[in-house]
């Protein structure tokens, strides 16, 4: 306060309240921030699960010739099931944004371990600057929406190219 | 010798359901979710001056960033 100024009942409401307001606003920007996160991590989410249910069904379609009684876990053993099966993504324009999109999913999820560290090594341009004695973490990562419509489009593309039943001509 | 690996493949009604969806989640979040979780510039409510944090102040701002 400068000198002359008096301290009034509003000054003091005013102190009482700024600390309040800026929790609020912190609170904001790491929900933001979580919602944004979490919808990389959905994304890959639906992405997994709707691939799973197609190699499980196809499975027992053909007497377990699809899965031949392995476990699926992962989604880059699902992506060899499915090449084996006549779908190979490998080389693809949107194989990579599948694999960040896989990254982003596990950091998100996991925060500071393996995943953000290979996130980091394959895609450092995902990541705020930092020293480089600096220790990385989670919050290094930077996702923004833009990247989020791009990926989207990528998964998008890879239900697009699946092989499709031919339909029946007839005569 | 080893069975062929079956083929699998997608009616066209499945691949555009899965097609759909992921673009109207994407669409969803982005047009939807993150607009209603716009973060509101603290200058504007003059953080820590005369002005205080009200609920009505919040909801206009909000509505604002929906554009």
């Amino acid at each position: 306060m400068s000198a002359g100024m008096s301290w009034d009942a509003e000054d003091e409401a005013d102190e009482a309240a700024s600390g309040p307001m800026k929790t609020f606003f912190d609170e904001r920007q790491f929900l933001r921030r979580q919602v944004l996160d979490f919808a990389f991590a959905a994304l890959f989410h639906l992405l997994e699960r709707a691939l799973q249910r197609i190699l499980h069904q196809a499975d027992d379609v053909h007497s377990e010739g699809v899965l031949q009684g392995k476990k699926l876990r992962q989604f880059d053993e699902m992506c060899r099931v499915l090449a084996r099966c006549g779908y190979d993504t490998t080389g693809l324009p949107f194989a990579r944004d599948l694999d960040k999109l896989k990254l982003i999913s596990n950091a998100v999820k996991h925060g500071q371990g393996v995943a953000l560290y290979r996130l980091a090594k394959e895609f450092p341009e995902l990541f705020l600057s930092r020293e480089p004695t600096e220790t990385l973490v989670f919050e290094h990562l930077s996702l923004t929406p833009e990247l989020f419509t791009r990926l989207a489009a990528s998964v998008a593309d890879f239900w697009d190219s699946f092989p499709t039943q031919q339909p029946v001509l007839e005569g | 010798m080893a069975d062929e690996p079956p083929c699998i493949i997608l009616t066209l009604g499945q691949k555009e359901i899965l097609t759909h969806a992921t673009t109207a989640y994407a669409k969803a979040t982005l047009e939807r979710l993150l607009p209603a979780l716009c973060m509101p510039d603290p200058e504007a409510f003059e953080l820590g001056g005369r002005g205080t944090l009200r609920d009505s102040n919040v909801g206009r701002h909000v509505m604002g960033c929906r554009g």
